[in-house]
């Protein structure tokens, strides 16, 4: 009768779960991905490097290159990124006028943390 | 199939023919529902509140939230995960981190880091915790009229919100928040934690574009709790006629079911640096030839825990607070899951308060409520 199948999906639901979260966090299950993942990773190469092979032969690009060519545009583009980061952090070093920022916080003006009270906890 | 739980057999002898006339109503609207899901028409919105976007480097993208009412000095800006979707943040109408804050008078900000491909491959923890963190950070302060910056960080975006405040000391930071972030990576579920010097090659999870492919970051989370997809789908066949129940199940499974690719770079810095050497509690971090140490972040700092996040643990993120060197330091657990912080009737009600309470009170209020978008125009 009505909901009496969400009741027994919640009791498999209930047993299982447990058992399935373990199994999904094992050495075992670990050590599965890690080898399958290398042997992919394998076969994925070799086809590469033949297909590249035919496709140079015709003197035609083959994904890699373009993933290449992709790479390096992208990391000149973070290389311009990171010059430019620091041309302006030294700006600004130069011309950063000295803000005093008044500490709101601080309402009982402790300046230190107190000894033995390091943090509120709160939940 | 299931019909009214709250008819009982009883119920449908004493009254068979309105039992009758309501699973025939029933039926056609689940029918209805389940024909304009499958066809998706009329999809719950997602990421709705209006904004506007302010900056952009690549694929970052800096957005500010339209407000006519802000009452908060320094501008907030929300620093998303590397691996999920930013509308997380934005989720629905009424149901809406962002909407809460900007409802709350803050000037809100979202930085969102975009979907990598090959371009954004070699982006290692440097390129975002030293590079687009501050360029971003900076930009917020400019259009905020340099009063600082409240520097929110959710999940990984915590992580790199430490990276960055760690190093970045001088940078117009008003307060720092992080939100159910990882930090001690022992602590961390094995399904997620199986990666790195005693379990799964990084450098093998890479596919061709350089990157952790999306589907894989989402078998990682799918093995933190393998029955969840199927109990979703048992919900949603449940609830079926239920419109509200439609939307949010809608707006919920456009987010877990569409991660984005981690940047490969930073995925195999961090596990080098963060999951085989558990850096932030080790206090060893190097990055870009730089360390970095915890106790150099001084400004006013919240680290706030889920107690029931089933992704980071409240044991991988708890006692933050005693690693960094501010004064004022907040750790609060709330009674949420990972996602449950910032969605959801009880994150609404208690989740959501507690963090921009704690921020607000560490601001500057404002005299008068101002547009953002005056403020936009002025600065731009």
């Amino acid at each position: 009768m009505p909901g009496q199948w969400r009741a027994m999906y919640d009791q498999w639901e209930r047993a299982s779960a447990p058992m399935l979260e373990q199994i999904a966090g094992s050495d075992a299950v670990r050590d599965v991905i890690a080898v399958s993942l290398s042997v992919s990773k394998a076969v994925m190469a070799e086809t590469e490097r033949l297909s590249r092979q035919w496709l140079h032969a015709w003197n035609l690009p083959a994904a890699g290159d373009v993933r290449q060519l992709r790479t390096e545009i992208a990391r000149l583009s973070a290389e311009v990124a990171r010059l430019a980061a620091s041309a302006s952090e030294a700006e600004t070093t130069i011309t950063r006028p000295t803000v005093v920022r008044e500490p709101l916080w601080e309402a009982d003006g402790a300046q230190e943390r107190p000894a033995g009270e390091s943090f509120s906890r709160a939940s | 199939m299931a019909s009214n739980p709250s008819d009982t057999v009883a119920d449908v002898f004493a009254d068979p023919m309105g039992f009758l006339a309501r699973e025939m109503t029933r039926g056609v609207k689940r029918s209805w529902n389940l024909t304009r899901h499958m066809l998706g028409i009329d999809r719950a919105a997602t990421g709705a509140t209006p904004r506007d976007a302010v900056w952009r480097s690549g694929k970052s993208v800096l957005y500010r939230y339209r407000s006519d009412a802000v009452t908060v000095g320094e501008p907030l800006l929300l620093v998303m995960s590397l691996v999920s979707r930013s509308f997380i943040l934005d989720l629905q109408p009424g149901n809406s981190f962002v909407e809460h804050l900007r409802d709350a008078g803050f000037d809100v900000f979202l930085l969102d880091w975009g979907v990598p491909d090959e371009a954004e491959a070699g982006f290692d923890l440097s390129t975002y915790a030293d590079i687009l963190l501050p360029a971003a950070v900076a930009e917020v302060d400019r259009l905020g009229g340099h009063q600082g910056v409240n520097v929110f960080g959710y999940c990984y975006g915590g992580v790199l919100s430490l990276l960055y405040a760690s190093r970045h000391t001088s940078d117009p930071i008003n307060t720092l928040t992080v939100m159910a972030t990882p930090v001690d990576f022992a602590e961390m579920p094995a399904a997620l934690g199986g990666v790195g010097r005693h379990g799964v090659d990084p450098q093998h999870l890479l596919d061709h574009t350089g990157n952790v492919p999306a589907s894989t970051v989402r078998a990682g989370f799918i093995g933190l709790s393998p029955t969840a997809d199927l109990t979703t789908v048992v919900d949603f066949w449940e609830h079926l006629e239920d419109d509200r129940f439609l939307s949010n199940y809608q707006a919920m499974t456009s987010w877990t079911r569409n991660h984005i690719p981690f940047p490969g770079a930073a995925f195999v810095q961090s596990t080098e640096v963060l999951v085989d050497g558990n850096g932030f509690v080790n206090d060893d971090i190097v990055i870009d030839g730089r360390p970095r140490h915890l106790a150099d972040i001084t400004v006013p700092f919240h680290n706030v825990i889920a107690e029931r996040d089933h992704i980071v643990p409240p044991t991988s993120t708890r006692g933050l607070g005693e690693l960094v060197g501010s004064v004022d330091v907040t750790e609060t657990e709330l009674p949420a899951g990972h996602v449950g912080l910032i969605v959801g009737s009880g994150g609404r009600r208690r989740c959501m308060p507690a963090m921009s309470e704690w921020i607000a009170a560490r601001s500057r209020r404002l005299d008068e409520p101002r547009s953002n978008q005056q403020a936009h125009a002025a600065a731009v």
